[in-house]
């Protein structure tokens, strides 16, 4: 911009003079806080308590430190993802095909690209494992394989015999859980069936939640159920009442599920939440059903799919990518490349999520594609850590190469695509004593530890004061046959801590006046054994 | 020689005469009588050394080379006769100490000793005046009176017994005779020895540091005691043994050690003469008013003791406060603290000599420091920055201005600057509204010519149109309708437009359309373009005419805003003024430009001022006007009717808030492309012209179309949703255009378009999904309110039965407010596509804390803290250990104590 005299305008005009070191510094310290920062800063200045504001100062530089090493330590990371890149205007990125792609790269990558002909039990749903390594690969027919795909080795096969709906690793390559025709089964590793989770039932679609442990269903009543696969018990079940539900995705960022249905709803929820009160959001994206989703680390984006509309939704822009036919699942890497299958195609789109610039560039054209030779897709998933994208059809399983697309720097601490059995097992025991807990799953994960911001009245109204103290001998009699009814139990467990309290005084009573109960019935039962001449001789005991 | 005694009292019994008047000598007397013993030993026997305890130890240690004979051992027979003799004092001392608790003894360094025994002192002075003449001295004193009280007596009886003594201490100047109570020097100074060695321990328990505590014991005494002027006596008077004083001994009260001349010296001890005795006893009269003629009597031992105790405390206080700056450091250190601690040479902490601090006027704590200091400010070279100059604000006149004035100034040249800049901004405002004024007619032209054309080609008869407009009204009934309805009612009695945007825009609506319907029934036209200029309030509802005469005569006002205060510096130099003159050149043009198409704009309307839309209802349909066509054939005009088309179709794409205008013509005008003329049963009579390209744009076909569907079924399904669902702004909402779906992939498109509408035409119902969502968000924003709730319980303190009005029965009603989130205040406030649940989870709760943890002020400090990194994956190796560091490491080695401060 140009004002008449031939000035220029300047956006932020720099007003005071500061030394090109001093500007440098800020600049980084900018850029650090940028992307590793926590939230703002608390204002220190004006704290009346000498030993607080320390506190807090020091607090600050601690925080400011962490991010500035943080953003120094980043040129450690050596791996740098490249792209395809046109070297004239004219060329075309998604003119370029597999085999020629094949034919550049090394020949460890080139043999990452691979198809497997499955025509037979199709169309075929499947998942990587967390690290990358194993592929778990459902026919729609029954046919559940599972193997390590880059060594080409088949972990185990099997037939169910019945329908199969979906499949999902669970936190290792240990254990999968299928969704077949009524219930949802858990396999080991080598196709031993482990459990039949039977409160599960006609599940569509698996999730697994890997820091809470949790296998999220959704079956056809439109049921969203929580399975801990730690401990086995069925955490919270609730009704979305919307029917059939089209599609389930998870937030990494949050642990937050999202459900798309049928009307165009997606609505997103916790294992905290109930049926009676609802999603935590609910968000009309479009007409029509929402077909698959994908959420790229809880960031910004959400992809949803329309009848002929792909919609990407970043903060609040909606963007619409062009797709010729309904649009069967979708799916974004960990860079931020985002596939869609569609119809027999897959496009791969590049840049549609740039983090930090002030202003989304609209992408103009895709970045790959793959298709168009009667292969119907059913789903595309990208490797993790991998430049591969895995997409199940109807006629088996195609992994093609996508440069660029995987995260080129991993964190060998959180998954290793290298780890040996021992490293795998320590990783097992040490996710587990850092299970999160169910409860812990909001929108918002930074809530813990933070103030209740109820005022103590209304804490006060809603302790229920006025709720009557348990009658122990209702408690008792809720079980009271059997060899384990709850007397039973109760005195089982307490004759060994011999504490006599009321409620024990009680239970006493209760089970002397059994007892006599008991012995009378056995009299009477006597009695009418010997008939009613002899029953007077009956032997009391 | 008095032989031994364990008591006092029984011998005072026992022995008379003058004996026992010289063992019963009070101390006082005893200590200046040893005093002045001593002193007069001296003056006799000069350097001849008493052969006190001490010195016959060294004795005995110079002889140890020489064996000991038997006279040695006489000798050291007689000592012990002698010593024999020196005991009974101390003896006495302790036997006195075990036998009468009461009595309290005193002595100070000097060996001057005291006893106070409150009950027998008295006995004691009678004894003392009574016996202590005995009859050998009353031949001495015959003429001698005891003019005044016993005091005197005692006092001359004292000097008696001094001059007694003279020849006794010259007779036997041994330690046996200096007196039961006094103290030889060479014990004095044993004492004083141990004392001091005493003190030094106690002090070096205080005080880490002997040495330094041993150079400034003296003075810290002296610190310490201060205030304390006796105390500070006796100080002196004890540095004269070379030895710190002891401060256990009780001995407030101390003889003064001011030299005084003594009889002695004067030599008039021996004066028999009685004049001169009475003149000599003048002026002992005198001194004894000088000096206390008796030592006060101490404090109380507790009360001593609570003075010492405080002068410790302070003391104490005060070497421990030397610790606190390093004592405070190191706990306000963020890194920890790592033992052994780095020693220096010198042992002193504060050097530190790893850094060399920049020297400035403030550190410069050495001497040479501080010279060459001293030496650069003289030269010129001072390191110290001087104080800023203020800025002073000198205006033409040369006085100074203040601040604000300097200011006002200056925002008067901006102001004076820009002056051409703000008509600029100006003409452009009215030239925009002029545009869009002559261009909105322009468009109504094209729109009655093209439907003309088609009426002419056959495409649309009148039958049809009629139909729609039929239609038209009839949704404006429907409208009409609603101002009876429940709704409306509600909206009314709450006053809810006054704070719902909904409701408001609803409410204005249903006023809009009735008043739109009013017109029509009379056969006025209706001003549909009303609402294109919702933005210029100010003639919205203000006919054409005046709108262009209210235009012209805003064009007039600007020309009248020329330029005529007074010129800035800057604004009068050359440059300025030539770009000032071409802005203000281009702005006439402007201004000129726009007269001319006002006036052009004016001939139109007078030609068709005698239009058809003044005639009601049996015109409809007939809307033609040859004139139109001829005017669109003018080539000027036919530029700006593409341009016109441009905006129109940009707007549609981007999806404008409908305006009514294309609510209701949509319908007609706005058609969905198709090229190869296949309608299906639901499709629209097309749009000739245009062309491929726009076709390839519009990805998100006939949404206004779908728009009018939403409303209508918005308002027809459910008539208790209060606004019709608002049509989504979405001006990101572009669709990407594919490039890449260039030539083959095209030829599919246009089928999976045409399904797509079909789609969408026949089943509009999808809609239902969006009314839906807003009817189930208007739900939860009215559940979430606040809400006002009646507690009233029925028949509660109230009369019943027959003969109680309804006034009375209604007389009680109880209302309770119950919190809520307003609905303006919810999260997804103004999103009309998102339901946020503002209900809490309650399983969340457990995890919140439930008060705000000590030492924080506010909730942003306390959560702040909490969202420091501490986990490894979250953060550097080296941020990590630093966070997780512990604060105290302990290596192995010696660990020497902290440096001690050293200020």
């Amino acid at each position: 911009m140009e004002t008449d005299n031939g000035a220029r305008v300047v956006d932020q005009a720099r007003t005071s003079l500061v030394p090109k070191h001093e500007r440098e510094k800020r600049r980084r310290e900018k850029e650090a806080q940028r992307d590793y920062g926590r939230g703002k800063r608390v204002n220190t200045k004006n704290i009346k308590d000498k030993k607080l504001r320390r506190n807090l100062q020091a607090l600050e530089s601690k925080y400011k430190a962490a991010t500035l090493k943080a953003k120094d330590a980043e040129i450690l990371l050596e791996g740098t993802s490249g792209y395809l890149e046109p070297e004239t205007e004219l060329e075309r990125t998604y003119k370029v095909r597999q085999d020629e792609i094949q034919d550049s790269v090394s020949i460890a990558t080139a043999q990452k690209r691979f198809d497997l002909t499955l025509n037979e039990l199709g169309p075929y749903v499947f998942d990587y494992s967390r690290n990358g390594r194993d592929l778990l690969l459902g026919g729609r027919k029954g046919h559940i394989a599972s193997m390590d795909w880059r060594q080409g080795k088949l972990n185990c096969e099997f037939q169910v015999n019945e329908i199969v709906r979906d499949v999902r690793w669970l936190h290792t390559n240990q254990y999968m859980a299928v969704a077949q025709k009524k219930n949802v089964y858990i396999y080991d590793g080598s196709g031993v069936e482990l459990h039949c989770l039977n409160q599960h039932r006609e599940v569509s679609h698996l999730e697994f939640l890997p820091y809470h442990f949790l296998l999220v269903t959704l079956g056809a009543s439109g049921h969203l159920k929580y399975q801990d696969v730690s401990t086995g018990q069925l955490v919270t079940e609730i009704a979305t009442k919307l029917g059939p539900p089209a599609s389930l995705a998870q937030n990494p960022y949050n642990g937050v599920s999202f459900t798309g249905h049928n009307n165009g709803q997606i609505q997103l929820w916790s294992p905290s939440c109930s049926s009676s009160n609802g999603p935590l959001v609910k968000l009309l994206a479009h007409k029509g059903p929402v077909r698959s989703m994908s959420i790229d680390r809880g960031m910004f984006a959400c992809s949803l799919i329309n009848n002929n509309q792909c919609l990407l939704k970043q903060r609040d822009d909606i963007w619409y990518l062009p797709v010729k036919t309904p649009a069967s699942s979708v799916a974004i890497s960990d860079r931020g490349v985002t596939a869609v299958g569609w119809g027999t195609h897959t496009t791969m789109w590049q840049n549609l999520f740039t983090k930090h610039a002030a202003e989304q560039t609209k992408v103009q054209s895709p970045y790959l594609t793959w298709g168009g030779e009667g292969r119907r897709v059913e789903r595309v998933k990208w490797c993790p850590l991998e430049d591969v994208l895995g997409i199940g059809h109807d006629e088996g399983f195609s992994s093609i190469i996508v440069p660029g697309a995987g995260e080129p720097n991993m964190d060998v601490m959180e998954v290793n695509p290298f780890e040996t059995v021992k490293e795998r097992q320590n990783t097992e025991v040490r996710s587990l004593l850092n299970k999160l807990q169910p409860e812990m799953i909001a929108l918002d994960p930074s809530f813990i530890g933070n103030l209740d911001l109820r005022s103590e009245e209304q804490r006060q109204t809603e302790r229920d004061l006025d709720a009557k103290p348990v009658d122990v001998a209702t408690e008792i009699r809720k079980k009271a046959r059997g060899k384990n009814s709850t007397l039973r139990r109760y005195l089982r467990k307490q004759r060994a801590k011999n504490v006599i309290d009321e409620k024990r005084l009680k239970v006493d009573e209760i089970w002397k006046e059994q007892q006599l109960q008991k012995r009378e019935q056995q009299q009477k039962d006597k009695e009418a054994d010997m008939g009613p001449a002899l029953a007077r001789f009956a032997k009391r005991d | 020689m008095p032989g031994r005694q364990s008591h006092g009292r029984p011998l005072i019994a026992a022995n008379g005469g003058a004996n026992k008047v010289k063992n019963k000598r009070s101390k006082t007397k005893a200590t200046s009588k040893a005093m002045n013993a001593y002193a007069a030993a001296q003056a006799e026997v000069g350097d001849q050394q008493k052969l006190t305890q001490r010195y016959r130890q060294l004795d005995a240690d110079l002889n140890d080379g020489t064996p000991r004979g038997k006279h040695a051992r006489d000798d050291d027979d007689d000592e012990d006769d002698e010593e024999d003799d020196a005991p009974p004092r101390k003896l006495r001392r302790g036997a006195q100490r075990d036998g009468e608790d009461d009595v309290e003894y005193g002595s100070d360094s000097s060996g001057n000793s005291w006893r106070v025994n409150p009950v027998n002192d008295e006995d004691d002075e009678e004894i003392d005046s009574d016996e202590a003449f005995g009859e050998s001295d009353e031949e001495r004193f015959e003429n001698f009176k005891f003019p005044e009280g016993k005091k005197k007596k005692k006092k001359t009886k004292k000097k008696q017994a001094e001059e007694d003594d003279e020849d006794e201490d010259i007779v036997d100047a041994d330690g046996a005779s200096l007196g039961s109570d006094a103290i030889d020097l060479a014990d004095a100074l044993d004492m004083s020895m141990s004392d001091d060695d005493d003190d030094a321990q106690e002090e070096d328990e205080d005080e880490d540091d002997s040495d330094i505590e041993g150079e400034n014991s003296g003075d810290e005494s002296s610190d310490v005691e201060s205030d304390d002027q006796e105390e500070a006596d006796i100080d002196a008077w004890v540095s004269q043994f070379g030895g710190a004083k002891d401060t256990k001994e009780d001995d407030p009260q101390m003889p003064t050690s001011k030299p005084k001349l003594g009889l002695k010296e004067l030599g008039l001890l021996g004066v028999k003469d009685s004049e001169l005795k009475k003149s000599l006893k003048l002026m002992t009269k005198d001194e004894r008013a000088n000096k206390k003629q008796k030592l006060e009597v101490p404090l109380a031992r507790r009360a001593q003791a609570k003075l010492d105790r405080s002068v410790a405390y302070d003391k104490t206080n005060e070497t421990l406060g030397r610790w606190l700056d390093t004592v405070k450091a190191m706990r306000r250190t963020d890194t920890s603290l790592v033992f052994p601690l780095p020693q220096h040479e010198t042992g002193l902490a504060r050097h530190d000599n790893s850094e060399l601090a920049p020297l400035n006027q403030k550190t410069a704590g050495t001497e040479l420091e501080n010279t060459i200091m001293a030496i650069m400010e003289e030269s010129g070279l001072s390191l110290s920055a001087e104080p800023k100059e203020k800025a002073v604000v000198v205006d033409e006149d040369g006085q100074t201005i203040s601040r604000k004035a300097m200011l006002q100034q200056k925002r008067r040249e901006r102001d004076l600057n820009s002056r051409e800049e703000a008509r600029a901004k100006r003409i452009k405002k009215i030239k925009s509204k002029a545009y869009h004024r002559v261009h909105r007619r322009q468009r109504e032209r094209d729109e009655i010519k093209e439907r003309e054309i088609m009426a002419a080609s056959g495409e649309i008869d009148s039958e049809d149109e009629r139909e729609t407009l039929d239609r038209q009204r009839a949704t404006e009934r429907m409208g009409a309708r609603h101002r009876e309805s429940k709704w409306a009612k509600q909206a009314n009695k709450n006053g809810r437009a006054a704070w719902d945007e909904d409701v408001r825009v609803g409410v204005t609506d249903m006023a809009r359309r009735d008043e739109e319907l009013r017109r029509r029934i009379e056969g006025k036209p209706v001003n549909n373009g009303s609402d294109d200029e919702s933005d210029d309030s100010d003639d919205s509802a203000g006919s054409d005419v005046d709108e262009r005469v209210k235009l012209l005569h805003q064009l007039k006002k600007i020309d009248a805003m020329e330029d005529s205060g007074p010129k800035s510096k800057l604004m009068n130099m050359d440059f300025m003024r030539k770009a000032e003159a071409r802005r203000k050149q281009e702005n006439d043009k402007l201004v000129a430009n726009m007269r001319q198409e006002l006036a052009s704009d004016a001939e139109d309307q007078s030609e068709s001022d005698h239009g058809p839309e003044d005639i009601g209802r049996r015109i409809f349909g007939q809307a033609t006007n040859p004139k139109h066509a001829l005017q669109a054939s003018k080539p000027n005009k036919k530029a700006k009717a593409e341009k016109a088309d441009q905006v129109q179709e940009d707007t549609s794409n981007i999806r404008e808030p409908t305006a009514s205008r294309s609510k209701v013509l949509s319908a007609s005008t706005l058609q969905i492309p198709d090229v190869n003329g296949t309608t299906g049963a639901w499709s629209q009579p097309t749009a000739t012209g245009t062309s491929k390209k726009q076709r390839g744009k519009k990805t998100w076909p006939s949404t206004d179309v779908l728009d009018i569907d939403i409303n209508s079924v918005a308002v027809s399904a459910q008539p208790l949703v209060p606004a019709p669902a608002k049509t989504k702004t979405q001006k990101n909402g572009d669709v990407m255009q594919a490039e890449y779906s260039s030539d083959d992939e095209d030829q599919h498109m246009p089928v999976q378009f045409r399904e797509q509408e079909l789609i969408e035409r026949a089943f509009g119902g999808l809609d239902v999904f969006e009314a839906e969502f807003q009817a189930e968000k208007d739900a939860a924003i009215a559940e979430d309110d606040e809400k006002i709730v009646e507690t009233t319980l029925p028949g509660w303190g109230a009369w019943v039965g027959e003969g109680v009005t309804k006034r009375e029965k209604n007389h009680r009603r109880f209302f309770t407010k119950q919190e809520g989130v307003k609905p303006d205040s919810r999260k997804d406030f103004q999103k009309d596509r998102v339901i946020v649940n503002e209900k809490r989870v309650k399983k969340n709760d457990k995890y919140l804390a439930s008060h705000l943890p000590h030492q924080y002020e506010s909730r942003a400090q306390y959560e702040r803290s909490l969202r420091l990194p501490i986990g490894p994956e979250f953060m550097t190796k080296q941020s990590f250990q630093d966070a997780t560091k512990p604060r105290v490491i302990i290596k192995q080695g010696i660990i020497a104590p902290i440096s001690k401060p050293t200020h």
